[in-house]
């Protein structure tokens, strides 16, 4: 009886560690990917969007096999624009990490050519068609909202899908 | 008896201290993985769609079209990003209620309704007189998720039965029409 007891216990305290472990795995779990779902980016990661200075477009595979952070944005966006000196100072310190930026303004050229001077961004500015806000919904953004920012690591796969701001001490961790 | 029971208590009771002690430890570590999630900043909400962020209905009442905008607790419109249009006739200036002055901290001073609030135009009769075809363009943010909706047209009906409608057509705006004044650098 006292054997089988005994037994019992160690079962018992196993089960304890066991669900303690699950539980840490699936709180960090949470904690990591909280504010990003799900989607399908391959049609983003295939596509090209005309740059600033109105020549061909940029295929997005450009910059393959860096950390590349895609930024949709607009300048009559408050949110996206007080986050980009966030993005510029990042490009700076992580830039010879193999840290890219890329920021895509779903907005008309003349507004985004006279803002990204003004703010001196460092990181290549390419513009979308307003149609591309519809995309966003299978990329993790249901309502089409702006700034929405993706994650991609040098292997293609995105770690990160971030609807409303993304704060450089986020961005610095991945670099850590 | 006595002698016994003692002697059969002895080899359970480390592992029942163990027990407890494990119990403990993981009570501790959960307990202190939980205060240090509830310390850290929740993340922002999901923004509300569109038209339950700003909920808009049309009617003709007296002779005049009110478009009602239900703005929802922690959300914003921007009052010089409206524009209206009646039966294909864009209205070159709109009796707009006053808004509250906000600091914004990338636009400067501008005017924005974070509450319910109404607009009222004269209804101009349609073919045959019919109720006229109201196109609407508004565009605003969510203060709580910290994000902004793109400029959204919408489409109202309204008969002159004095009903409030939804729209009825819903799409994205072009921004080459817009914002060709607004959004000062």
């Amino acid at each position: 009886m006292s054997e089988l007891s005994n037994r019992s216990r160690r079962v018992l305290i196993g089960a304890s560690a066991v669900a303690a472990a699950a539980a840490g795995v699936l709180g960090g779990h949470w904690w990591l990917t909280r504010g990003t779902v799900a989607g399908d980016e391959a049609k983003l990661l295939a596509a090209s969007f005309p740059a600033m200075d109105g020549g061909q477009a940029t295929p997005m595979s450009t910059w393959q096999g860096k950390t590349l952070i895609i930024n949709f944005w607009a300048t009559w966006c408050g949110p996206c624009r007080e986050e980009m000196p966030d993005f510029v100072k990042a490009q700076q310190a992580f830039g010879d990490k193999g840290l890219q930026f890329v920021g895509i303004a779903v907005d008309r050229r003349d507004a985004v050519e006279r803002f990204a001077k003004e703010l001196g961004i460092n990181y290549p500015i390419l513009l979308a068609d307003v149609a591309w806000l519809n995309e966003l919904r299978t990329m993790g953004n249901p309502q089409s909202v702006l700034p929405f920012t993706l994650v991609v690591s040098p292997q293609g796969k995105v770690t990160l899908r971030r609807v409303g701001r993304l704060k450089f001490d986020e961005i610095a961790a991945m670099f850590a | 008896m006595t002698a016994t029971v003692t002697k059969s208590a002895r080899p359970g009771a480390r592992p029942t201290r163990r027990l407890v002690g494990s119990t403990l430890a993981s009570v501790l570590v959960l307990g202190a993985a939980s205060a240090a999630l509830a310390a850290a900043p929740a993340p922002p909400p999901e923004p509300l769609p569109v038209d339950q962020a700003f909920p808009i209905t049309a009617a003709i009442e007296r002779g005049k079209m009110v478009l009602r905008f239900d703005v929802q607790p922690g959300h914003y419109l921007y009052r010089d990003r409206f524009e209206l249009a009646m039966g294909g006739h864009s209205l070159a200036s709109l009796p707009l209620p006053r808004g509250r002055m906000k600091q914004d901290p990338n636009f400067g001073r501008v005017e924005v309704y974070e509450q319910p609030m109404q607009l009222s135009v004269p209804a101009t009769q349609g073919a045959a007189g019919a109720a006229p075809e109201v196109k609407l363009v508004y565009q605003g943010c969510s203060e709580l998720a910290g994000v902004c909706y793109p400029p959204v047209t919408r489409t109202f009906r309204p008969q002159a039965d004095g009903k409030a409608v939804a729209p009825v057509e819903t799409g994205a705006t072009s921004f080459k029409a817009m914002f060709r004044k607004q959004v000062s650098q």
